[in-house]
């Protein structure tokens, strides 16, 4: 008994220790004709059989190479402990607007200058410190809204709407005239709040300066400027009752089937969602993807951001390095992930997607974010962070939709006052009280 | 005749209670499946059906199971019960080694620092640990035991004031004198404990295997984030993230996969009962 | 003389070997209680003096956070809510403790019903988010189960939606959840009470209920004491639940959530770990309390 205890320890043991020293040493810069394996961590699960495809693609030039895929839960929970260690693997995707431009250094390597990107690629420096580039982005994302065209025109709307009252109009005749939901906030889904606001910045501006303006602004949510504008109208078409019955139980994915079955008439979100809408969809050619219902001077824009980047340890050196660059090139250039997913292309000059052709239709133009100046770089991150309105996410939009639903006793404009002095507050810790002044945009 | 209506009496008021168990009891049950209902359906369904219909329609087809093969195909179950399994193996043989020696040694012995021993392990399962898991990582890492399944088994092990408390409460009610007799017929601690006392509390072996399996099996913060390669290192709790994403879950496979994960834990459930269920028996006899 | 020597000899040789079983014995947890609980722990309290994201820069700022912590009223809201997860708590263990004296009599089909309210313990927390959605949807699985009995859905609540009923919807989870586990850890406490208890009880004539009262009780007394403090515990680290049914959205955030939301959305690292100081210092001091009373019952 005793012995067999003893053993079973002893093997446990044995079997760590091994376990232990089996794991694979960190590889150096290898020579040409030795194996290169490259660990790629990824948030796109359920990707096996894509990502095969583009590892097949690529051994034709380098046969040499083996690229493992690593799915990541959670991916922007998790990334982050990942790098603290530096010992992560040796490729990642960064997501979008999610690092202070400053740290981008001292993670990735630099993959070139600004410049010699900027000629060929979209989004050139969305992911750019001291006019080098970090990050190469997949694919891109414009902001709007999705139809289903069958519900309007059973509703009686003729055209797509373009304005805030045409919005309104449109969404009464379609609770008055079917069975349909007007507009599905999908406020029980978190995140997909935060799509509302990227419309406050190119679609309502046309201005690509519009957020690194933001960082100087005084009071840039009081009535009648964009941000306003655009949750006053989430907070409208809940109040209206032109939403979901119960929005705290929706979810995207009931979402998508029910704007499939034309039960939903439209919901505000990202051109990603439109390609998995139609593939739900029996006649697919009634899910149409169009601008935020605004225009100036009868003109409309679309926000457009780039997506997750491919980007490359800092400490990956050598020809590992250049393998690791030939592959971002390959991902970029040939593997049409932008088409599979049906986003706004990387390379310039190229056709968009038949998912997007509606924008392209209605002659929208679409305005991308500068980056911010050199010495405003980070500053928009820590302005966000400090006053915990978490732009671009998605709590203090759920906030506004609780205070619609009647759940909280804050109005709208007690809200966007309290937005305000947040923002001025941290404006102030950040930048000091001139902060006005600093300006350079 | 009294004693007659006696009897009757309390052959009535028997069968009221039994009554009122089995109602009780029907009850529980009742609540502990209905939320589950959503599930099964949806397991059932094909992607198409499931996407056209409500959560409460019963499936067209109730032997469809499509699903079940997407999702031990798709999520690599095999892979991860095997994986699972090896971490289950070697995490249970720690969490009882460690639980029941420091049990034993806070059970037995007198010594200076017991009280901060026990105190120890306590104060470890009460702290709320949302920001400790950066460095955790950091010491992970440092040790090499990222992506490997010696590290999550380190891990899993690592503190569980649970199990120690289960094997304290049998070390209890084990008489002293046993491991006195025993040490004065010249057995030596480690025999005393390995040889007399912890055949003694297979119950309590069974209750942290259970208890301990159960949370282990389930886990997947820890597999999520330690087990990074998920075509090498997929277990059952990661398994079926293969059907989520960003932009969409496939949950009809989830449900699948779901039931899938329940099954073989339930089985293993009902067999290891019967060795610590043996039984108090109503009244005095024993099973 | 020589006896007296050889017992001195066997003294100080068995306390000896105690010190080396003790050792021996506790080395291994120690170390990983140290190396995975105390040593990050420790960082998480240098982290709570400085302002300061995951990656980046830090600056030293004192006691800033800490008073940070107790400036805010979200703080104070999240707390609060923790109440709603302890009253399910202590239905939970009410309900598992009844369950397991239930189950440890002889009873038909007891294997079966033991199954049955353990089920829900297997399920991963992937599925739960999944399953009480719907379960709480308006007019699905929960309201079609109410109408059955006969009540109208207008008088019903929106489970999810209404601030009212909210935070009881999703604490009633916790039970649903944990239930199962609390009752096999009890079972198991009551199979280590020794049989001839129970067999000298009932040749004395006692009922079951007298079995319950005298018997299981006191045995049970330890284990259930640790149930509750760990009860007490997971009340005021919720996290779970109320992220994986709402976010934490609608006023059903709870410490653990908020602290989430602020080291992970708004990059206050710093902030969320002095929060969690302060949480594990309620908690202490909860069970603190919990004791003395424990001491008070037990005179």
């Amino acid at each position: 008994m005793k012995v067999k205890k003893l053993l079973v320890m002893a093997l446990v043991m044995m079997s760590c220790v091994t376990m232990l020293f089996a794991s694979p040493a960190k590889e150096e810069a290898t020579k040409t004709d030795e194996p290169i394996n490259i660990v790629f961590l990824t948030h796109k699960e359920n990707e096996e059989a894509t990502f095969a495809r583009y590892i097949a693609e690529f051994q034709k030039s380098y046969p040499n190479v083996s690229i493992t895929y690593e799915p990541i839960h959670d991916y922007k929970s998790n990334i982050e402990i990942r790098w603290t260690s530096g010992d992560w693997g040796d490729m990642c995707m960064i997501p979008h607007q999610f690092l202070p431009e400053s740290e981008l250094p001292n993670l990735f390597a630099s993959l070139g200058t600004v410049d010699e990107f900027d000629a060929k690629y979209e989004f050139a420096s969305a992911f750019s410190f001291e006019g080098q580039v970090y990050g190469i982005s997949s694919t891109g994302t414009a902001y709007g809204v999705l139809y289903n065209k069958a519900v309007l025109e059973k509703a009686g709307v003729t055209s797509i709407p373009k304005s805030p009252e045409e919005f309104y109009a449109a969404l009464e005749k379609v609770k008055a005239n079917t069975d349909a939901i007007p507009l599905y906030v999908n406020y029980g889904a978190g995140s997909r709040l935060a799509d509302w606001e990227w419309n406050a910045r190119g679609s309502l501006t046309a201005d690509a300066n519009y957020k690194n303006k933001l960082i100087y602004m005084v009071n840039p949510f009081e009535k009648g400027k964009p941000y306003y504008t655009v949750m006053e109208m989430l907070y409208n078409v809940v109040k209206m009752g032109l939403v979901e019955d119960d929005p705290a139980t929706s979810n995207w994915d009931t979402c998508k089937n029910l704007l499939a079955q034309g039960k939903v008439a439209c919901t505000v979100i990202g051109s990603w969602a439109t390609i998995g809408t139609q593939q739900a969809c029996e006649t697919p050619e009634d899910i149409v993807f169009a601008a935020f219902p605004w225009n100036i001077d009868g003109k409309q824009y679309a926000t457009i951001a780039a997506d997750y980047a491919y980007a490359i340890n800092k400490n990956v050196t050598g020809e590992k390095l250049e393998v690791c660059k030939a592959y971002i090139k390959y991902l970029s250039e040939d593997s049409n992930f932008s088409y599979d997913y049906g986003g706004i292309p990387i390379m310039k000059g190229q056709d968009y997607p038949a998912t997007l052709t509606g924008l392209q239709e209605a002659n929208v133009t679409l305005v991308l974010d500068n980056p911010p100046l050199q010495q405003d770089a980070g500053l928009f991150d820590e302005v966000n962070s400090e006053s915990e309105l978490y732009l671009g996410k998605y709590p203090q939009k759920a906030r506004i939709v609780e205070a619609a639903m009647g759940q909280s006793d804050e109005t709208f404009d007690q809200i966007m006052d309290d937005w305000n002095k947040r923002w001025t507050s941290a404006q102030i810790a950040v930048l000091g009280p001139d902060y006005a002044s600093a300006s350079k945009y | 005749m009294a004693h007659y209506r006696e009897n009757r009496i309390s052959r009535i008021k028997g069968a009221l209670r039994l009554v009122l168990r089995y109602l009780s009891l029907a009850i529980g049950t009742f609540i502990s499946l209905v939320p589950l209902v959503t599930v099964l359906f949806a397991s059932f369904k094909p992607t198409k059906e499931y996407n056209s219909t409500g959560v409460l329609q019963v499936p067209a087809n109730w032997l469809n199971f499509e699903n079940y093969l997407t999702a031990w195909t798709k999520g690599h179950m095999g892979l991860a019960f095997t994986n699972t399994l090896l971490i289950l193996v070697f995490t249970l043989i720690g969490a009882v080694l460690t639980g029941s020696m420091v049990a034993y040694v806070i059970s037995r012995f007198d010594f200076r620092g017991r009280k901060l021993l026990k105190g120890a392990f306590l104060v470890a399962n009460l702290i709320p640990g949302v920001t400790m898991q950066v460095s955790i990582y950091k010491i992970m890492t440092s040790l090499s035991l990222v992506n490997s399944i010696p590290g999550v088994v380190i891990l899993y092990t690592g503190t569980d004031i649970i199990s120690i408390y289960i094997f304290l409460q049998f070390f209890e009610s084990l008489p002293k004198s046993l491991d006195e007799a025993a040490f004065l017929d010249g057995a030596n601690y480690f025999t005393i404990f390995f040889r007399i006392l912890f055949p003694l509390v297979k119950p309590a072996v069974v209750t942290v295997a259970i208890l301990k399996g159960v949370s282990t099996y389930k886990e997947y913060y820890i597999a999520n984030l330690y087990l990074q390669s998920k075509t090498r290192f997929v277990t059952i709790s990661t398994s079926l993230y293969a059907f989520t994403g960003e932009y969409g879950n496939q949950y009809n496979y989830i449900c699948a996969g779901v039931i899938i994960t329940i099954i073989p834990i339930l089985v293993v459930f009902l067999l290891l009962q019967k060795y610590i269920y043996n039984g108090i028996a109503s009244g005095a006899v024993k099973e | 003389m020589t006896t007296k020597n050889g017992l001195q000899h066997f003294f100080s040789e068995r306390r000896h070997q105690q010190a080396l079983v003790i050792m021996v014995f506790s080395l291994v947890p120690v170390t990983l209680l140290v190396l995975f609980t105390y040593l990050p722990f420790a960082k998480m309290v240098e982290f709570s003096f400085f302002k300061m994201k995951y990656i980046g820069p830090r600056t030293f700022v004192g006691l800033d956070n800490y008073a940070q912590v107790f400036s805010r009223t979200d703080t104070v809201k999240a707390l609060l809510n923790c109440f709603y997860y302890m009253g399910a708590g202590v239905i939970q263990l009410s309900l598992s403790l009844f369950f397991a004296c239930l189950l440890s009599f002889k009873l038909k089909g007891s294997s079966f019903f033991k199954a049955t309210l353990f089920i829900p313990y297997l399920v991963c927390s992937l599925a739960v988010g999944f399953i009480f959605k719907f379960f709480y949807s308006r007019g699905l699985v929960l309201d079609t189960v109410l109408q059955g009995l006969g009540i109208n859905l207008e008088s019903l609540p929106y489970w999810l939606k209404d601030r009212a009923v909210n935070n009881y919807s999703i604490a009633a989870t916790s039970i649903w959840r944990y239930m199962g586990q609390s009752m096999v850890l009890y079972i198991g406490a009551i199979q280590s009470i020794s049989p001839e208890f129970f067999e000298a009880s009932s040749i004395d004539g006692a009922t079951q209920w007298q079995q319950f009262r005298y018997i299981m009780l006191p045995h049970l007394k330890p284990i259930v004491a640790l149930t509750i403090l760990l009860m007490i515990k997971g009340s005021f680290s919720a996290f779970e639940g109320p992220y994986v049914i709402t976010y934490g959205m609608n006023g059903t955030a709870t410490p653990v959530v908020l602290m989430h939301q602020l080291a992970h959305e708004a990059n206050k690292v710093g902030l969320a770990s002095a929060m969690a100081v302060v949480l594990l210092a309620l908690i202490l001091l909860v069970s603190w309390i919990q004791k003395i009373i424990e001491k008070r019952m037990g005179d």
